[in-house]
């Protein structure tokens, strides 16, 4: 029996950078081509990721809905890693840099920085109806 | 800065065979995947593959907590975290600014991908580290001189 992605890395792409452009700090933006999510800072790309390729790959269908999570927490960590190379400091939050994380919960993704439990930053939750 | 080439292999991770980040003319780009060519007296390829069919068998060994893969033209540096997290760094000794394409690999699934100007740097998280895969950095470095630079397959671990 052949899997089917769990969604489409496009539109996964484009959410996902939807909900980032919600919540990072002023002066940057977060847009989407395609499968690349790209991190701009006034106007400048500053760097950009096709990991939410992960989702569709034939070869890791076998990680299904895994690969959502994985692809999220890459996204996640490198504009957080962006963000902080630009501005010299921590973010989200104030203090040390918190981790990033995903979880495919039911037909949602959920995502967050820090703890689960006490997320110093939530993002908007995805469904995944929609992808 | 004088571009002297440095020893090739890791100085404290697994026993590597080559340098780790290669520089390679840029000519070599038009080659075929799985090809290997002799350019400038390197053996080199290009493609998606990234390895040499003349190149020994890469024997890994398990990730620790202080790896480092030093080449010609660059070092990866890694560290494998109690909690079973990875950090990861690539510098160029000459030239960090330029193009920089960076993909790390759990067995056959891409775990990070990132495209930037400056160094990167990264982490995968312990619930895709896993136990028993390879993870393997595929580095691209194209320097702001138009030199372009590979990480070898061997850069890379078992995970425990």
């Amino acid at each position: 029996m052949t899997q089917r992605p769990a969604a489409s890395s496009r539109k996964f792409a484009a959410e996902l950078a939807e909900s980032l452009a919600e919540v990072v700090p002023e002066a940057f933006t977060v847009t989407a081509s395609d499968e690349t999510v790209v991190l701009h800072h006034n106007g400048a790309v500053i760097g950009s990721t096709d990991i939410a390729e992960l989702v569709e790959a034939s070869e890791n269908l076998d990680y299904l809905p895994e690969n959502l999570a994985t692809a999220a927490r890459a996204i996640l960590s490198n504009v957080q890693d962006w963000i902080t190379d630009t501005t010299y400091q921590p973010w989200p939050g104030v203090q040390s840099q918190p981790n990033p994380d995903a979880e495919v919960s039911g037909t949602t993704l959920v995502m967050w920085f820090g703890d689960r439990d006490d997320a110093v930053l939530t993002l908007r939750t995805l469904d995944l109806a929609e992808l | 800065m004088s571009r002297s080439p440095l020893d090739s292999g890791n100085k404290a991770g697994p026993d590597l065979g080559g340098p780790v980040m290669k520089r390679v003319p840029r000519r070599a780009v038009v080659v075929v995947s799985a090809i290997a060519v002799a350019v400038g007296g390197m053996l080199v390829t290009a493609g998606t593959a990234n390895a040499d069919p003349l190149d020994p068998p890469v024997i890994w060994s398990k990730c620790t907590t202080n790896m480092q893969w030093v080449g010609d033209a660059g070092v990866i540096n890694a560290q494998l975290a109690p909690s079973g997290s990875l950090q990861w760094n690539v510098s160029d000794h000459t030239d960090n600014a330029g193009l920089w394409i960076a993909d790390v690999l759990v067995g056959k699934r891409r775990v990070d991908g990132k495209k930037q100007d400056y160094a990167p740097h990264g982490s995968v998280a312990a619930v895709d580290m896993r136990s028993g895969y390879v993870l393997r950095f595929q580095i691209e470095h194209i320097d702001t001189q138009g030199r372009r630079s590979l990480s070898d397959p061997a850069a890379g671990c078992i995970i425990p």
